[in-house]
């Protein structure tokens, strides 16, 4: 290969970007978008902020903080009525059980708190002299018994429970920090490949297996009876379209708890009707731009539910910032201004992105007509 | 206008499939509620039945004194349409409810007295003389310990008159207790070891009589586990329960709510009208600022305009509308949200839950959550408009996008405090109130296959319309 073959293939793929831009500004937006998103997903995977170091933080220092306050909580609404010489074997096993933790008893965050936290105090007898010693404003002992002082954060705005709360955005801290001291650029950083992976995940396998389906079903469409089949079918796949993803995401999340993978799968199984309908009312059979626009629907279909599965507090996405940002949306505005433009800024990405390619894909169509 | 032959069956057509697509889509709820129950709700049951754990037997009465059978009326009924609905003689009741006219329209919930006894039967459930199903076991067996007492008979069944003093046990055995809550005797044997307070001795046996207000320790974690399985069926095979689903579902009857006891249907009726109100005013808004969003972005105006539509129209559909809509209220702030600077739930005072009470509430509580859901829709059609040509495209475009604009317009309730299905939804979750959750998904799931029925039917009306033109 000599040198000129080199530099044009290196050279090939921002040619095509650059040409994209010329043809369709509104996808090279949206592609702009979505790829920085993606740098600064990728670069926050892994412990220390990240193998690119965009995380800014290490993990233990940014959620170190929220966990302790979780764990008080917890631990205080666990114990609320015991007597404060209550066996710790017993005290462990209490807040080892899913009761406590609800459908997140899984989920890592609690799991790795559990451990590294809470059980080592249990194990040492501290935990209810460390709760009762005022280190926990939730909780309080009279006559020997722990009463649960409270459940939530204290509302008085004057009186920070935790040092470095709800500061306002600085060089220390890009996008300021939240009511339990965390860094909101590290925790934004932090689920943004999740939301990410999980849109395009969902949209891929059930825009793939959509296109699998229509394809399998074509020849059906040559007879009468196979064009009944056929009619059977899409409305066997409109069953899937008459439960919102939204609920269909709660039922899962109901009964095996916020699982990636779990969210993945009805969301996926969400777009196999879109495909289907889009597929079989074209006349022109499978076109690229069809596929493409139903890929960038159920992508934003997928984000926007995920956000409102984690905004009901059933799952740690974006959409929880929001919802934890609302109650201190008058000193810390920054809260649920940050989490909220991440999430739009995602899905704009992803709209103009699928528009601007889909309108590509068309016009190429009718220029090769 | 007279409807062709050919447009009417191609419309019985698509009813017969939206019925396959409300199969499919109650075998999903199924799936999701009842075939595959996870470890959350069986965790989050066991707690809730755990609340009632206690180790005197205080569920084993020796003798009661019997009371009178009272049901509570539906409102409008008459004294002399529950006899006729119970197959009662109306003098009879009249006797009974001397207080109340026989013509009297009575309000709803009313306690009428209808036995001045109570029905063995059902004595021998409430007191666990014997399981549930087995109720003719149980009058037998109350016969038998009660010789002295005659059993009159009413509607074919035996009761007990009222003021007599009915002896239950003799004293249970622990193998009968055992089999009223559905575990084995030698479960019961395993909590009470010798030299507990239920087994002081050591001499507990199977066939040991237990009796009121004895200090014997049950084991409520397998109750528990062995009611909830009965509770929620899956102590039957799937394809009995699948069968059992599907029958209720298709008849309306969704079983008593675990919470309330409250039949789920009438919990969600009560729900369903905000919700629907709700969506409703977003469509509307979503149509006011769709449709003139799409003509200016479909470029018919000009490419100076089209350009700023097309980003607006991007944008409405990127904007999370929860994200949005709290933003909105703390700009427009209707009124004691923010006390003190600090996020209060709006609208919980009862007063302004009566939305319908005057139009200027309606608008106050759903105006910022209609406008904010509706923007979604809004993008939608503002993109429907430009790449589509006739309304019928434009309705088969928007088809696929119904569901998703129900489903997230749930969550706005939750942040506007508006009594409707998705807060309900939200609670009964967190309860693990499963008759009243799939009562919710049923409901849901078929108004949106009816939706989209009428939205095939009328693009089936147009496409007709316009061949005929």
């Amino acid at each position: 290969m000599n040198n000129s073959t080199l530099r044009r293939s290196i050279m090939a793929g921002p040619m095509a970007v650059g040409r994209l831009a010329r043809r369709e500004p509104v996808c090279s937006v949206g592609f702009l978008i979505l790829f920085a998103w993606s740098v600064v997903a990728l670069g926050a995977i892994g412990s220390g902020g990240g193998w690119l170091g965009i995380g800014r933080y290490d993990d233990d220092e940014v959620f170190k903080t929220l966990n302790f306050e979780f764990a008080h909580l917890k631990a205080a609404a666990a114990l609320d009525g015991s007597p404060a010489d209550r066996p710790h074997e017993q005290v462990k096993d209490l807040l080892a059980s899913p009761d406590v933790y609800g459908p997140f008893a899984e989920a890592t965050d609690v799991q790795v708190m559990i451990q590294d936290y809470l059980q080592p105090l249990i194990a040492e007898g501290e935990l209810i002299p460390l709760l009762s010693a005022g280190r926990s404003p939730h909780i309080e002992v009279t006559g020997g018994v722990i009463q649960q002082v409270g459940q939530g954060f204290s509302r008085d705005a004057n009186r920070p429970l935790v040092i470095n709360s709800l500061q306002s955005p600085s060089g220390a801290h890009w996008l300021g920090t939240n009511q339990t001291g965390n860094d909101i650029y590290a925790v934004i950083v932090d689920r943004a490949w999740r939301i990410l992976y999980i849109g395009f995940l969902a949209a891929l396998i059930g825009v793939a297996g959509g296109l699998l389906l229509a394809i399998a079903a074509q020849p059906l469409r040559r007879t009468p009876l196979g064009r009944a089949v056929a009619a059977v079918i899409g409305s066997v796949l409109d069953g899937l379209l008459a439960l919102p993803p939204l609920i269909l995401l709660i039922l899962v999340v109901f009964g095996h708890g916020p699982r990636d993978f779990a969210l993945i799968l009805p969301l996926a199984a969400f777009a196999l009707p879109l495909v289907w309908r889009s597929l079989s009312e074209s006349d022109s059979g499978v076109t690229l731009a069809a596929l493409i626009v139903v890929f960038r629907n159920v992508m934003v279909i997928a984000i926007l539910s995920e956000a409102a599965l984690s905004f009901f507090g059933l799952s740690w996405g974006w959409g929880l910032l929001v919802a934890q940002g609302r109650q201190y949306i008058v000193q810390a505005p920054w809260l649920t201004l940050s989490a909220g433009l991440a999430m739009t800024s995602v899905l704009l990405g992803v709209c103009a992105l699928g528009h601007g390619l889909g309108n590509l894909a068309a016009s190429r169509k009718s220029e090769a007509q | 206008m007279r409807v062709p032959p050919e447009l009417r069956s191609r419309i019985a057509m698509r009813f017969v499939l939206a019925l396959v697509s409300v199969w499919v889509a109650v075998s999903i709820i199924f799936l999701l509620t009842t075939g595959t129950v996870g470890d959350f709700v069986t965790q989050k049951l066991t707690n809730l039945e755990n609340q009632g754990a206690e180790t005197r037997l205080t569920e084993i009465a020796g003798e009661i004194e019997v009371g009178v059978t009272r049901v509570p009326a539906v409102n409008g009924q008459t004294i002399a349409d529950i006899a006729a609905e119970r197959g009662l003689s109306l003098a009879d009741l009249l006797t009974l409810n001397r207080e109340r006219d026989p013509q009297e329209s009575l309000p709803h919930g009313a306690r009428v007295t209808v036995l001045a006894g109570e029905w063995l039967s059902d004595l021998a459930i409430q007191w666990r003389v014997v399981r549930p199903e087995d109720g003719d076991h149980g009058v037998a067996l109350l016969s038998e310990r009660n010789p002295e007492i005659e059993f009159p008979v009413a509607q074919g069944r035996p009761y007990a008159p009222t003021g007599a003093i009915l002896t239950l046990h003799h004293g249970v055995s622990v193998a009968e207790l055992a089999e009223v809550h559905r575990i084995a005797a030698a479960d019961i044997l395993e909590v009470n070891p010798a030299g507990s307070p239920g087994n002081p001795d050591g001499a507990l046996t199977e066939d040991s009589l237990l009796h009121h207000g004895d200090q014997i320790a049950l084991p409520m974690s397998k109750i528990t586990s062995a009611t909830i399985r009965y509770r929620l069926g899956v102590d039957r095979s799937l394809a009995d329960q699948y069968v059992q689903f599907l029958w209720d579902v298709v008849r309306f009857d969704y079983s008593a709510s675990f919470q309330t006891q409250e039949n789920s249907l009438a919990i969600v009726a009560r729900a369903l009208p905000r919700t629907v109100q709700l969506n409703l005013f977003a469509l509307i808004i979503a149509l006011v600022i769709g449709v003139p969003l799409g003509w200016l972005a479909s470029g018919r105006t000009g490419r100076l305009v089209a350009l700023p539509a097309r980003s607006l129209a991007l944008l409405s559909l990127a904007v999370p509308s929860f994200w949005i809509a709290t933003w909105l209220i703390v700009a427009v702030d209707p009124g004691g949200i923010l006390e003190d600077g600090l996020w209060n739930i709006p609208f919980t005072d009862p007063a302004a839950r009566a939305i319908t009470d005057s139009p200027v509430q309606f608008f106050a509580l759903y105006g910022i959550p209609a406008f904010s859901g509706g923007l979604l829709m809004a993008g939608v059609i503002g993109f429907a408009l430009r790449w589509g040509v006739t309304w019928e495209e434009i309705l088969r475009r928007l088809r696929g996008w119904i569901p998703v604009f129900v489903g997230l317009n749930l969550v706005l309730e939750l942040l506007f405090n508006i009594q409707g299905l998705g807060l309900l939804l939200i609670q009964r979750v967190n309860q693990a109130d499963m008759p009243v959750i799939i009562a919710i998904c049923a409901i849901i799931a078929l108004s949106i296959v009816w939706c989209l029925f009428a939205i095939d039917s009328a693009c089936d009306v147009m496409e007709w319309k316009e061949r005929q033109t």
